[in-house]
């Protein structure tokens, strides 16, 4: 977010940025970190070998958004030229949100289509080449993968205690529900906590104008109360004063939106068992030796394993989203992932 | 001639990478890039997308690091060399 204090930068060994760097990979952040050295003083002293790695892998991210840019434009031409009316989900709509959105590392495209519309749209773009145990289906698009949803949100509650699709308010629960699925079991890394950082700043209207493309958004700055209701609405509210303590604690965030105009906070829970999850499991998890050793292990191992991460989590879950869990727990629990058409 | 559009040069606090553009999962074709100097990185800069002849690498050479006629020409065929080796150049 462009608040840190680069002349108060500490010294480093070559060891220490060589451990950042890795800690970045795994958290698909470094494209981040990158732009961040990028603008540390002369004085502070980057190894020359990270300095060619965080050259070549800004390149590689640089490269690989523009790729999943170009699938997004062409398939999203072939839908609307069919009456179709697709949303981006997360991924490049999350990342034009940040001052430098190629340097957001994205690993796929998610595209939401109204259920109305669903039906008929998956076959426009080709046979799916499987369908997930949500409903959605997934294409391979020129060496870019394409997940088709016909639900916007993850969450197990009535269409009337979530906002309107599309608007600001549902790219927020949308994110921040989507982080706290994640973190109820596999896990999440850094990158989304970034991206849910990157959507206040630009949201709330604190996002500086006329430096990056970001401007527009923040002349309308969102009605902070009525996102709050979201939240209660949506059973999220509660999870969301832990999701907005970690951006205060380790992202520069100012604890919106649970400080008002006048600056005046509500006391946030300690993020820090977070902060302790996330840099244990890395993006998603997947560095979780726990989760790794089940994954080479079989199907059943995988799907045992996965219900070990929830029932593990079960403590943070009942404090923070109990309806949320038990909806969740009971369709794992029972082998079948298909909701209810929500939205 | 011109600079192949397929390379694109990356600059980090002082430090100068040329990579090449790779085809899927936004892969990079050479694998550790190339490390290129400033004057490289100034004479990429300066004439990407255009067309140039070696006497416009010359008068650039000259123009910017004041050094002779002579010194600028030995450097700009050594760097079209260079380039050509590499196939960064597009007649």
């Amino acid at each position: 977010m462009g608040k840190g204090q680069p002349e108060s930068f500490p010294d480093l060994s070559e060891e220490e940025w060589n451990d950042i760097l890795a800690l970045a990979k795994i958290q698909t952040v470094t494209g981040l970190v990158y732009q961040g050295a990028a603008t540390l003083p002369p004085s502070v002293e980057v190894p020359e070998s990270v300095s060619l790695q965080l050259m070549l892998e800004s390149s590689r991210i640089k490269s690989r958004s523009l790729e999943i840019l170009s699938a997004l434009k062409e398939i999203f031409a072939i839908l609307r030229e069919k009456g179709f009316h697709p949303q981006v989900l997360k991924g490049p709509s999350v990342a034009r949100m940040y001052p430098h959105p190629e340097l957001r590392e994205s690993g796929d495209l998610d595209i939401f289509l109204p259920p109305s519309e669903y039906g008929e749209a998956v076959f426009v773009l080709g046979d799916p080449s499987f369908t997930l145990p949500d409903g959605s289906v997934h294409y391979n698009w020129k060496g870019v993968d394409v997940d088709l949803h016909r639900h916007y949100f993850d969450l197990h509650t009535g269409e009337e205690n979530l906002p309107p699709v599309p608007s600001p308010y549902a790219v927020l629960v949308l994110l921040s529900s989507h982080i706290l699925k994640h973190c109820m079991g596999p896990g999440i890394g850094l990158r989304q906590m970034c991206d849910m950082a990157m959507a206040y700043d630009f949201f709330s209207g604190n996002s500086a104008k006329g430096s990056d493309n970001r401007g527009a958004a923040s002349d309308n700055p969102l009605d902070r109360e009525l996102l709050l209701r979201y939240y209660e609405k949506a059973g999220i509210l509660k999870w969301n004063t832990l999701l907005s303590s970690f951006i205060k604690e380790y992202l520069g965030g100012n604890g919106y939106p649970f400080t008002d105009p006048d600056g005046k906070e509500e006391e946030l829970p300690s993020p820090s068992f977070l902060m302790e999850s996330i840099l244990k499991g890395g993006n998603f998890g997947h560095f979780d030796a726990e989760r790794e050793s089940a994954i080479h292990g079989g199907a059943f191992r995988r799907k045992l394993n996965t219900l070990w991460l929830y029932l593990k989590k079960m403590p943070f879950s009942l404090k923070y989203a109990p309806s949320e869990f038990w909806s969740e727990f009971r369709e794992l629990a029972l082998g079948n992932l298909r909701k209810k058409d929500i939205l | 001639m011109k600079l192949s559009d397929q390379y694109s040069l990356i600059e980090f606090r002082g430090n100068h990478l040329l990579v090449r553009k790779g085809k899927g999962q936004g892969s990079v074709s050479l694998d550790k890039g190339l490390q290129v100097n400033g004057s490289f990185a100034f004479l990429w800069r300066r004439f990407k997308g255009v067309d140039f002849s070696g006497k416009d690498i010359v008068d650039a050479l000259v123009s910017e690091y004041e050094i002779s006629e002579e010194e600028a020409s030995s450097a700009a065929t050594d760097i079209i060399g260079l380039w050509r080796s590499y196939g960064m150049i597009v007649e």
